[in-house]
This record gives C-alpha cells, sequence and structure tokens, in this order.
C-alpha cells in the first residue's frame, strides 16, 4: 500500500483542525483550540479500489507565529490549503501562498478548500467565488461533513496520479 | 511502543534543561537503545516507536547523511496514542562501529507550550473577532450598502433611530516600542535617561489610544447620516481624547470636542472626525510641526510628543487635518477610521 504524508494549513481558525477531527473521526466540536505545532495521525482510504494510507498533518498556522518550520514540509506530497468562506483575509493570499508551497515542494499536489460553506448561503458563494484570485477545488463544512471524504479522495487521486 | 515513565516531577526545577530522552534507531525504526529518562522502552518484545509522525519522516531521516545539522521538529502534539503533551524532536544521523543510527532526541516541553498555547489562543481569539469585523464591512463594500443600510438591514425599523450601542473599534495597535521609535527617527537618544523617558511618553501615548479602542460609543442617526453625533460615553471619549492631545501637564481645563462627524459613509470603516479644542494651549512653533516631518527628543518635547500622537493616529490610518492656534485656545482637526461593528 502507497502510504503519503499531506499537510493541512491554511490560516489559523479556518477549520484545519476541523477538517482534521471530522476526516479523522467524524467528530464536529464548536469550540476552538488552538493548534501550536503539529499533531499527526493515519487514515486509509479508498480511491478506486487501490487503498492509499494518509499520514495527515495537521499544523499550526497562527498569528505571530509567521513561519511554519521548514521540516514540517518534508517529504509532504499532498497539500490541503484550507481557507474560510467567511474570512477574506485567509484567502487573500491564495496565489502567493500556494506557489510558495509548490516552489517550497516540487511536485507536490495542492488542492484548495473553502471551508465552513455551511455559514454562506448559495448567493454569497457565487459572489466569493468571482473574488478569489483562483478557483478552490472544492468547499466544505468540517461542522456537517459536506464534502469532507470528497476533499481526502480528489487529493488521493492527484498523489495517485488518477485526475481526469 | 513508549510509556510515560512517572516521574518525579517536583525533582526537576527546569523543565526545558536536562529533561530529554535518547534513543538511537536503525533502519526499521526499531530502538536499539534508549536512556529512559522520560519513557521506558518495552524490553520484552524488539521495541518499536513506528507511529504515524515516525512513519511520515523515517524515509526522510534515513535519507540524512553523518555530519550534517540535526532535523527540529517543534511543538509536535501527542506523539503516541499513549503520550499527551507536546514535544520537541531533533534527529541526527550517527555512525557507530560502521554502522548507520538515528539518534532521535526527545525533549519534554508540555508545560512550556501549554502556556504558550494558552496565550496564542487568546491572541488568535481575538484577531478573529478582528477579522469577523473585516469580514461584515467587507460585506457591505461587496454589496455597496451605505451606512444606512446597513444599519436598517440590522432590522432596527425604519422608526429606531437611534441605533442601540453600536460598537465603533478602533483597530488594533499592535506596535511596539521599537517600531515607533523607529517611526520618529530620534537621533539622539544616547542615554538609557532619555530612552526611560521615551518609553514613557510613548508608553502614555499607547494608553490613550488603547483606551479609546474600547469604547463603546453610541451613534445617533436621527438627524442625518453626515452629521452623526456621538453619545452615550462621549464625555469619557471626550477626556480621553484631551488626554491624547493634552500633550502638556495642564490637564486641569476643559477641552470641548467641537465637532464629531463622519466623513466618509461609503470607506470601508467610519472616518470619523474629530475636532478638539484645548484652552490651555498655543503652540508657539506650530509652523514648524506643520512643515518638519522628523523629529527628536532635542526638539521641543511638546511638538515630539505631537509628532508622535500623529504617528499613532497614522498607524490608525488616520491622519491629522488640522492643527490652528484660535485666540481660545488650540484646535486639533484629525481623523480616525473606525469599523462598525
Ligand atoms: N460553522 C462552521 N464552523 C467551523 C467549521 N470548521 C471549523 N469551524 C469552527 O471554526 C473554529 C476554528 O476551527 P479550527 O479547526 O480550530 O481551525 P484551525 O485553526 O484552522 O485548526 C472552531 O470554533 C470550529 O468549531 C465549519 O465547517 N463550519
Ligand atoms: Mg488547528
Amino acid at each position: 500500500m502507497i502510504s503519503t504524508k499531506v499537510i493541512l494549513t491554511g490560516s489559523f481558525g479556518v477549520g484545519k483542525t476541523s477538517l482534521f477531527n471530522q476526516f479523522l473521526f467524524n467528530k464536529f466540536s464548536e469550540r476552538y483550540l488552538t493548534t501550536i505545532g503539529v499533531n499527526v495521525k493515519k487514515k486509509i482510504i479508498k480511491v478506486e479500489e487501490e487503498e492509499l494510507s494518509i499520514l495527515l498533518w495537521d499544523i499550526a498556522g497562527e498569528i505571530s507565529q509567521d513561519k511554519v518550520p521548514n521540516s514540517y514540509f518534508l517529504g509532504a506530497s499532498g497539500i490541503i490549503y484550507v481557507f474560510d468562506v467567511t474570512r477574506p483575509l485567509t484567502y487573500k493570499n491564495l496565489t502567493s501562498d500556494i506557489d510558495y508551497l509548490k516552489s517550497k515542494i516540487p511536485g507536490v499536489k495542492v488542492k484548495v478548500v473553502g471551508n465552513k460553506k455551511d455559514l454562506i448561503t448559495p448567493q454569497q458563494l457565487l459572489e466569493l467565488e468571482e473574488e478569489l484570485s483562483q478557483p478552490a477545488d472544492i468547499y466544505s463544512s468540517a461542522k456537517t461533513g459536506e464534502n469532507v471524504e470528497a476533499l481526502f479522495e480528489i487529493l488521493g487521486r492527484a498523489i495517485l496520479g488518477k485526475e481526469a | 511502543m513508549l510509556n510515560k515513565k512517572t516521574l518525579a516531577k517536583s525533582t526537576i526545577n527546569n523543565p526545558t534543561e536536562n529533561f530529554n530522552q535518547m534513543l538511537l534507531l536503525d533502519s526499521h525504526a526499531m530502538v536499539v537503545e534508549s536512556c529512559d529518562t522520560l519513557f521506558r522502552v518495552n524490553n520484552q518484545e524488539p521495541a518499536t516507536v513506528w507511529s504515524p509522525f515516525i512513519e511520515s519522516i523515517f524515509g526522510y531521516l534515513w535519507t540524512l547523511k553523518t555530519g550534517t545539522p540535526e532535523v527540529l521538529f517543534s511543538r509536535v502534539e501527542e506523539p503516541f496514542e499513549e503520550l499527551q503533551g507536546f514535544y520537541d524532536f531533533t534527529f541526527n544521523s550517527v555512525t557507530l562501529s560502521g554502522k548507520k543510527y538515528i539518534l532521535w532526541t526527545i525533549f519534554d516541553y508540555t508545560m512550556l507550550y501549554k502556556e504558550f498555547q494558552r496565550n496564542q489562543q487568546r491572541m488568535n481569539e481575538l484577531e478573529l473577532q478582528r477579522q469577523n469585523l473585516n469580514s461584515k464591512i467587507h460585506y457591505i463594500i461587496r454589496k455597496n450598502l451605505t451606512l444606512q443600510q446597513l444599519i436598517l438591514s440590522k432590522n432596527l425599523g425604519k422608526n429606531s433611530m437611534l441605533l442601540k450601542a453600536n460598537n465603533l473599534l478602533l483597530k488594533n495597535i499592535f506596535i511596539d516600542l521599537e517600531q515607533l521609535t523607529d517611526l520618529v527617527k530620534y537621533k539622539y537618544v544616547g542615554n538609557w535617561v532619555d530612552r526611560f523617558s521615551m518609553k514613557e511618553v510613548i508608553t502614555n501615548i499607547k494608553e490613550s489610544f488603547e483606551n479609546i479602542r474600547n469604547q463603546k460609543i453610541t451613534i445617533d442617526i436621527s438627524k442625518r447620516v453626515n452629521q452623526l453625533k456621538i453619545m452615550g460615553d462621549q464625555a469619557r471619549l471626550m477626556y480621553i481624547l484631551y488626554d491624547l492631545l493634552s500633550l502638556s501637564n495642564q490637564t486641569s481645563s476643559n477641552p470641548t470636542i467641537c465637532k464629531i462627524e463622519e466623513h466618509e459613509a461609503m470607506h470601508p470603516d467610519l472616518i470619523i472626525r474629530f475636532t478638539i479644542l484645548n484652552p490651555c494651549l498655543k503652540i508657539a512653533n506650530i509652523d514648524t510641526f506643520i512643515n518638519k516631518k522628523e523629529f527628536s527628543v532635542e526638539d521641543d518635547s511638546f511638538l515630539f510628543r505631537l509628532n508622535l500622537v500623529g504617528k499613532l493616529i497614522e498607524l490608525q490610518s488616520g491622519k491629522f487635518h488640522e492643527i490652528e492656534n484660535l485666540e481660545q485656545g488650540t484646535r486639533f482637526v484629525f481623523e480616525i477610521p473606525f469599523a462598525i461593528l
């Protein structure tokens, strides 16, 4: 079985830890507990009958800790860039952040997810899409669980080279 | 697997020192050697330290060359299921009797990082509040709502003229002393006494700003939006503003805020123009202030302080509009954007 390191990144409070917990344990909490470092857990998913073991890194993206330690990125094959659909500051630097990540880890597969979809209306989502400097790959809600599995599936597909 | 040892923590004076464990791992990540200071390595069976964390980096670690700098992973949370807490890890490649190993050092910084986490949490929560505010403003811009529409959209009803406790907040001031002193470019602060008094001046001014920031202001929109009247804690606000601009030690007399007006309703923030008259002041060399860009403590201390206030207003994205000597005293007009809550 292929095993692959995937990193959740993005500003603080966008729902990285919530996506992590929803994906791994189907759990969600309204309470915000700041992540200060890294927490790594593992889950096996199936992509078109092929099993993929995801070693998921939930890392801090907090203010004042402006730089994520370089070592965190070592050996990653996938990155999930999370932003919060209700907070413009979290998607302001979308393109430059992603360019930076790609330059740091050549060949890495990046998926962009707009989280907290449950908090906006379809109309607001349309307006948001116009504002983004590049399109998001998927919109999710760690709260309702919507598109959380789908998110890992599209990333898994990309990592295994099964993209259409 | 590693098991947490029951340690007599009281005997450890400084958890940041002498409180680590070293393990030697072979190519299969099996423990060859361990000093067991923090965790006991199970001796019954070949000890493995395999965990999602190690699994995801071990391949990389094995490519490290002996003699190259160690790799640090800081603030690793719950690295093993049995272990709660925060750890720093370093990894080195070492060669012993011709065989290659990974030397893994574990530092238990749980106590330290828990404190750090509490602080970080407070900061993040504050910043989240601030961003939520901004998102609302962002929404207004996107919708092209005027302030009035916004207020009406808050379901206060057509006839509800008083916007209840509509909080206006100043932006957070995250400036430190270094940054500020840098901004005012003081040149001759050679000794620590000067530095000290400078620090005091800056701290006072900063505090005044902090005070304004925490003011809750009620605005009366009963007339027209462009004639905002600020009610509620107006008196307090007035004194704070006065404090801010009194700049001299004569704090006894009565300043007046002649006018507080909203300036640009469509600006992302609500820009409020303050006019303050300070009857105790007559600035002697007001032209110097207006024409000169940089001040040092060698200058008239009043001008220097005024300049600092100016810089702080600028840091709030505001600006001094006018400073004028009138018969009744000195009049300051300045604008500060407030965020709408
Ligand atoms: N409504 C809603 N709230 C969410 C969602 N995801 C996260 N949150 C909340 O947002 C806050 C920050 O989430 P967290 O996962 O800690 O963000 P992180 O800093 O990126 O790890 C928490 O209070 C969560 O309950 C979501 O999809 N919908
Ligand atoms: Mg988190």
